[in-house]
């Protein structure tokens, strides 16, 4: 136990520290450099958030925002779990054709849909959903293939021979064998959700969400609350990736094994 | 990382996703789905009784004309030549400073000290800082360097800590044992061994900084470059020329991974290292 709370205080010290080399860093080097008439120092930055929780507008901004990130996420995956069981389980013409166009998704800048999505949807939700959507499915597809296919194909056999339907050689063959991969996924495609939202409310021109906000105070010349805006979503981003990171460890013992790569 | 990430290596002996001599099959199969895919388009977009309006996809023939067009007076590749210099600019940018970060920072305090700092400043969502930069910088293409050097740097300092951290350590105190100062020992042993590292970042941080700058000239739309074309026909709601503008940007994307990944493995086939890393 002590050797825990030892352990802990260490690491506040350290956060401490690198707070603190941020804070000088900040407040001495970057805002006296460009200008303090552009550039917000710390304080008023830390002002802008207090003002913008009593206001309600931070809880505002982040749950839209995060709501965004989480539907998208959950659609992402739910798209890119059907998609690799589709590819693996039917004929291989479903294949043929489906496996370009995750790879073709998978490869292209998503921004680029931003003009498309924006004259067929507008400005609202389902635009910036669909770009989350097209992010996370690709990803989600390719690693989970992968994982499928590093199944005996010998033992999928078997089961056919045995009489077992498709959604029963996929749930309890495939999907058990490549849970791994499909976690590795998450872990990796959840913090570049958060981007992707953020990215697609500057893009479509909303004034909800951080991106919203990071428009808006832009649009004024407002650096303390571009640099608020900025700070919330740096917040939500390490929660997401601290989350998906002790998720991913607490489901499989090292989600980054199998020759992935670094997490 | 919110990077992307690179896709896993087939697992060996796995079973490939189609067996060889079906191979023409396959090619076929997708060369008429394709051919499906644009007669649907043309048929039921824009017609006078069709589903969607032309306004929406626009029709694959006005695209095709769009886009030969824009070839023809060379808007696409005068475009694609503003996108690459600004790709370029960054990329050789965030590899210096992300290369010379995890440098400096090379010592157990550096690490004790700035691991927090770093943590922070990688979780940044990147391209919301373009609001901040369009505030310092305003439009103008620094504003493009900046943001996508910010998104790339961090792939060159993650790649080059890990090129440290496995460093020979007998070759090091050896070198250091004869008397090489710690510039010595970077000249000669670091930035060697860490080739391949700084290749496999490359091989990352390119599609990466390719995509960061069509959003920028998205955001910040400057006089010329290939997210800067698509924005202009966008607000002039002309959809052939972004459907066109669109599918040069995603050609351009699929090209650059298979150069890139076609380079990485001549590299490390050439330098004898066994996996893609």
């Amino acid at each position: 136990m002590t050797g825990l709370a030892a352990r802990l205080g260490s690491r506040a010290l350290q956060w401490l520290a690198s707070l603190a080399v941020l804070y000088v860093l900040w407040r001495w080097v970057a805002v006296p450099s460009v200008s303090t008439a552009v550039l917000a120092g710390p304080g008023k930055v830390w002002d802008y958030l207090r003002q913008s929780a009593g206001n309600g507008a931070l809880w505002a901004m982040t749950r839209v925002t995060l709501t965004e990130t989480l539907a998208g996420l959950a659609l992402g995956v739910a798209i890119g779990i059907l998609l690799a069981l589709m590819i693996a389980l039917l004929p291989w013409l479903v294949g043929a054709v489906l496996e370009p166009f995750v790879t073709a998704v998978y490869a292209m800048p998503k921004f680029v849909l931003a003009p498309i999505l924006f004259l067929w949807f507008g400005t609202g939700f389902v635009p910036r959903l669909t770009m989350i959507t097209a992010t996370i499915f690709p990803v989600v597809a390719i690693y989970l293939l992968s994982g499928i296919r590093t199944v005996d194909p010998d033992r999928v056999e078997m089961m056919r021979l045995n009489g077992a339907r498709p959604h029963q050689v996929a749930t309890k063959l495939l999907l058990p064998h490549a849970v791994r991969y499909l976690i590795t996924a998450v872990v990796y495609a959840a913090p570049h959700a958060l981007a992707v939202a953020i990215a697609a409310e500057l893009l479509f021109g909303t004034t909800q969400g951080i991106g919203g906000a990071l428009s808006q105070n832009a649009q004024y010349f407002n650096a303390a609350g571009v640099l608020g805006a900025l700070a919330v979503g740096t917040v939500i981003s390490v929660l997401l990736m601290a989350l998906s990171r002790s998720l991913g460890r607490y489901l499989v013992a090292d989600p980054t094994a199998d020759g992935l790569g670094r997490a | 990382m919110t990077t992307a990430p690179v896709r896993p290596a087939r697992a060996p002996g796995a079973a490939r996703s189609v067996p060889r001599r079906r191979l023409t099959a396959v090619i076929a199969v997708r060369i008429c789905a394709a051919a499906v895919v644009l007669a649907a388009w043309q048929v039921f977009v824009g017609g006078p009784d069709s589903v969607l309006p032309a306004n929406a996809v626009s029709r694959p023939s006005s695209v095709a004309v769009a886009l030969g067009h824009l070839a023809a007076n060379g808007q696409l590749f005068s475009g694609l030549g503003t996108t690459a210099l600004s790709v370029l600019y960054s990329m050789v940018l965030g590899a210096l400073v992300g290369t010379v970060l995890a440098v400096v920072t090379w010592t157990p305090f550096g690490r004790w000290l700035l691991d927090p700092l770093v943590t922070i400043l990688y979780a940044i969502p990147k391209v919301g800082m373009i609001s901040l930069y369009i505030i310092v910088l305003g439009i103008a293409t620094a504003t493009h360097v900046a943001l996508v050097t910010s998104a790339v740097l961090f792939i060159y300092y993650y790649a080059m800590r890990q090129a440290l951290d496995e460093l020979d350590q007998d070759r090091l105190v050896a070198l250091r044992l004869m008397g090489a100062g710690r510039l010595r020992v970077l000249r000669s042993l670091v930035v060697m061994s860490a080739l391949p590292q700084l290749f496999s970042a490359t091989r990352i941080a390119l599609p990466l900084a390719f995509a960061t700058e069509i959003f920028a000239e998205l955001q910040v739309p400057t006089s010329s470059g290939l997210g800067v074309s698509l924005q202009l026909f966008s607000e002039n709601l002309d959809a052939s020329g972004a459907v066109a503008v669109m599918l040069f940007v995603v050609l351009v994307a699929y090209l650059l991974d298979v150069a890139v990944g076609g380079a990485l493995r001549r590299y490390v086939r050439s330098v004898g290292l066994g996996a893609d890393r």
